[in-house]
This record gives C-alpha cells, sequence and structure tokens, in this order.
C-alpha cells in the first residue's frame, strides 16, 4: 500500500492533485518515450565499439609481432634511437554532437598512416621491418582514436540511461501510485464528512420537527 | 510540488538538443566547420563524410531544400513508429532504407522503429530525435 | 589536440614509431605506480591533450578517474588484453541491466 500525501482532504486539494497526476502521468509516458530510444541508440553504438575492440586487439598483436621482428632485425638500442626522431604524427580535433540531449565527442581525424619517408627518420639507416612496425602501429592508432570515440559516447549514453530509468522507476512506482493512494483517500473522507453532514443534517431535521409537533 | 517542479523542467528540457534553426545541405557544404546551435545554446557538428554521403542522394537542386538535421519523430501515440516530414528528407530516408520509389512523391512518412537502428548508423549527425507531445 | 600514451616500455616505443605525440614508459614498482598517477592527474588537467591512451595493465594500478575531459582508453599491451569485451559488457550491465551476450 502506497504512502500517502500529508494534504487536506477537501474538493479543492483532489482538483490540484488530480492535475498533479496528469502532468505526473505526461512526464512519464516522454521519459519512456525518451529512455527506449536511449536503449536502442546505445546498442546501435554498442555493436561497434564491439567491433571496433574486436579490431584494436587484432591490430595490436599484429603490431607487437611486426615490433619484435624489427627489433630483432636492428636491435632494441637502434630502434629506439629510430623511434625518437620519429616525427609527430597529425593532431586530432575533437568536437561536440548531441544525442537527446547527452554531448557527445565527435572526432574527426586524417589517417595516420604515413609513407616512410614522412616520419622523419633517416630510412636510408633502417630496414624494411621497421617500417611495417611504424605502419602497424599507425594502423592501431586509426583503430583507438574511432574507439575512444565510441567508447565515450557509449558511457555517456548509459550514464543519461541511468538517471532516466531513475525518473521513470520513482514516477511509474512510487510518486504516481502515491499521488493516487492520495486521491483515494481525500475521496473516501470526503464521501464520509458529506454522509457524517447528512446524517447530522437529518438529525437537526428531526429535532426541529419534534419541537414543532 | 518539488517533483512538480522536476517533471516540468524534464518535459521542458526533452527537446532542448533541437536545432534553434536547420540549415540547407546547400549551406552546410560551404562551412569549414559544419554546425547548428541548438535550442540549449550548445554547438552540433556535423561529419564531413556525412554530408558528402547526402549529397550523393539527392539532385544539386535539391541540396537547397534538404534541411538538417533531419528530425526523427517520437510520440506515445504512435507506439512503435516514427514520423519523418519533408519531400527530400523522405526521400534521402527512403534511399538509405532501400525503399525510395522515383514515381512516389512524399511529404511525410510514418515507419516502424525497428528501422533506427540503420538509419542512424548511416546517418549520426544528421538526423536527430524529437520528442512531440500531442 | 594530442594523443597521449601511458604503458610499458615496448607499448612506448611501438607508438612512438607511429607518431604519437607523447608517451610515457612506467616500471613495475609501487614507486612508478605513484609517478604514473601524477602523470595522470597532470595529463588530464592540461588542455591539449584530446585522448589519453593507457594500457589496461597499468590502468590497473592507477585507478582511473571519471573525467568530462579528455577521453581515456584502455588499450591491450604485448600480453594482449586483460578484459577483451568484459568492460563494454559491464557497461551494459549497469546500463540496462541485463547481461547480454552477443
Amino acid at each position: 500500500m502506497p504512502e500517502i500525501l500529508k494534504v487536506k482532504p477537501t474538493r479543492m486539494e483532489l482538483l490540484k492533485l488530480k492535475r498533479r497526476i496528469k502532468l505526473a502521468q505526461k512526464g512519464h509516458k516522454l521519459l519512456k518515450e525518451k529512455q527506449d530510444a536511449l536503449i536502442m541508440e546505445f546498442f546501435t553504438i554498442y555493436d561497434e565499439a564491439l567491433s571496433l575492440r574486436k579490431e584494436l586487439a587484432q591490430k595490436m598483436e599484429e603490431a607487437f609481432a611486426a615490433l619484435r621482428l624489427a627489433e630483432i632485425d636492428v636491435g632494441l638500442l637502434k630502434l629506439k634511437e629510430v623511434a625518437l626522431g620519429v616525427k609527430p604524427n597529425n593532431e586530432i580535433t575533437i568536437r561536440k554532437r548531441n544525442i537527446m540531449g547527452v554531448p557527445v565527442p565527435l572526432i574527426e581525424a586524417e589517417s595516420f598512416k604515413r609513407k616512410p619517408d614522412e616520419r622523419g627518420y633517416p630510412f636510408v639507416s633502417t630496414s624494411s621491418r621497421v617500417d611495417i612496425a611504424a605502419q602497424k602501429f599507425e594502423e592501431v592508432l586509426d583503430v583507438a582514436v574511432r574507439l575512444a570515440e565510441v567508447e565515450e559516447t557509449l558511457k555517456r549514453l548509459a550514464r543519461e540511461i541511468e538517471k532516466t530509468k531513475r525518473r521513470v522507476n520513482a514516477l511509474e512506482y512510487i510518486i504516481i501510485p502515491r499521488m493516487e493512494a492520495t486521491v483515494k483517500f481525500i475521496s473516501q473522507r470526503l464521501d464520509e464528512i458529506e454522509r457524517e453532514n447528512f446524517f447530522r443534517l437529518k438529525r437537526v431535521k428531526a429535532l426541529l420537527e419534534a419541537r414543532h409537533a | 510540488m518539488k517533483i512538480d517542479k522536476i517533471l516540468n523542467k524534464e518535459i521542458s528540457r526533452i527537446n532542448l538538443h533541437l536545432p534553434k534553426t536547420r540549415k540547407s545541405l546547400a549551406k552546410l557544404l560551404e562551412e569549414d566547420e559544419p554546425k547548428v546551435e541548438l535550442r540549449d545554446g550548445s554547438k552540433h557538428y556535423f561529419k564531413k563524410e556525412e554530408l558528402l554521403f547526402l549529397s550523393s542522394l539527392i539532385d544539386e537542386w535539391e541540396k537547397d531544400k534538404l534541411f538538417l538535421p533531419i528530425v526523427l519523430e517520437l510520440t506515445p501515440v504512435w507506439h512503435g513508429y516514427f514520423k519523418i516530414h519533408g519531400k527530400i528528407e523522405v526521400k534521402v530516408i527512403e534511399k538509405i532504407l532501400g525503399t525510395y520509389d522515383i514515381l512516389e512523391e512524399k511529404s511525410e512518412v510514418t515507419l516502424p522503429r525497428y528501422l533506427l537502428p540503420k538509419i542512424r548508423r548511416k546517418l549520426p549527425t544528421t538526423t536527430t530525435y524529437a520528442f512531440i507531445m500531442e | 589536440m594530442k594523443i597521449v600514451l601511458m604503458g610499458d616500455m615496448d607499448t612506448v616505443l611501438g607508438f612512438k614509431l607511429a607518431g604519437v605525440h607523447e608517451a610515457y614508459s612506467f616500471g613495475e614498482t609501487s614507486l612508478e605506480t605513484e609517478r604514473a598517477k601524477n602523470k595522470l592527474k597532470e595529463l588530464i588537467e592540461r588542455e591539449d591533450v584530446g585522448i589519453i591512451l593507457i594500457t589496461e595493465r597499468l590502468a590497473e594500478r592507477v585507478e582511473i578517474p571519471e573525467v568530462k575531459f579528455p577521453i581515456i582508453l584502455q588499450i591491450p599491451d604485448k600480453f594482449g588484453s586483460i578484459y577483451g569485451e568484459a568492460q563494454l559488457r559491464e557497461i551494459v550491465r549497469k546500463a540496462i541491466g541485463v547481461e547480454i551476450k552477443r
């Protein structure tokens, strides 16, 4: 049995409450609608995140394999030296887009893949295995940046879903039932009062009639 | 009455992510950083490749008539369905769904909601949801 | 904006070859863990950092705070991934309240 709100059992309060129930129901419907849409959106992005995660794991495995081969080829010391000479790759631009009130990142980055002569290390002094390792890690960067955007979006949608769900549940299981129980309570009280009044009136009438008789 | 206040706020907040005014595809293609301003004052950026993809779906003269983002209308009254308004908007969406018919010109279409992921995957920044209360 | 990497020596080496903007390597000791925590805090406060890539193994030691920006992405290392897709499924479980298999 839901709790009852503390209000005076009057006709005024009854009307007010009925209006509030209408508002709560409207809010509930709208929020439920939003929750459904958020969940649909969430799963669309989840699928993308899942496949990018798999792709990242695979690309990194390939990249580390290539790195090992490069290391065998030129030695760790030399490889570290080469890495120091590599020019920084493109920077990224992070903008915003909005999904149902949730701001999420939008990253537009050119591919990080470069030609060996664009990397900045003296490529005559290295082996093609170094180039392959560099290229594999560039591919890793491409996927990682895409995943960063998608996973962040997923997390933010998840938080919004939790928030919306709490609101929807509170309305559905606490707020609206409480209001409805109160309406019922007030109606009953008003009925009682009316009945009491009726009987009182009847008694007064009887008394009056007895006196006149 | 705290609850009512929160509710009223939630209800008025529900469509704040819609643009103040939409922009035509033609205009957005000219912009360096294509974006619209939203009702809450924040910015919503479009993916350029998406704009180019949209261009490939319609005729040159239609670029002035396609306003973005395309609004996907959801309403509790039409539970399980969504609506799209505008001839070019409908054309674009139907082309993506593979249901476009050149002989049929529609200014409005009602579609089942399970088609939404397909649209949102292709047009994540150039479509947006609107919650319609009757 | 910049992409910054935090991880072990080999991961740093690989990402440096790809031209990642900054890369910091950390050892296994608890002192190094402290260093990593401080570095992470510093990177989060910087305004020119857009993405922090951190290996799962290092992330496990420093615990990742929930921040609005930059984006922090956990990545595998040469030993592979600790979690696979488990972290993604955990996000789903928390948001929707169901376990999912797909």
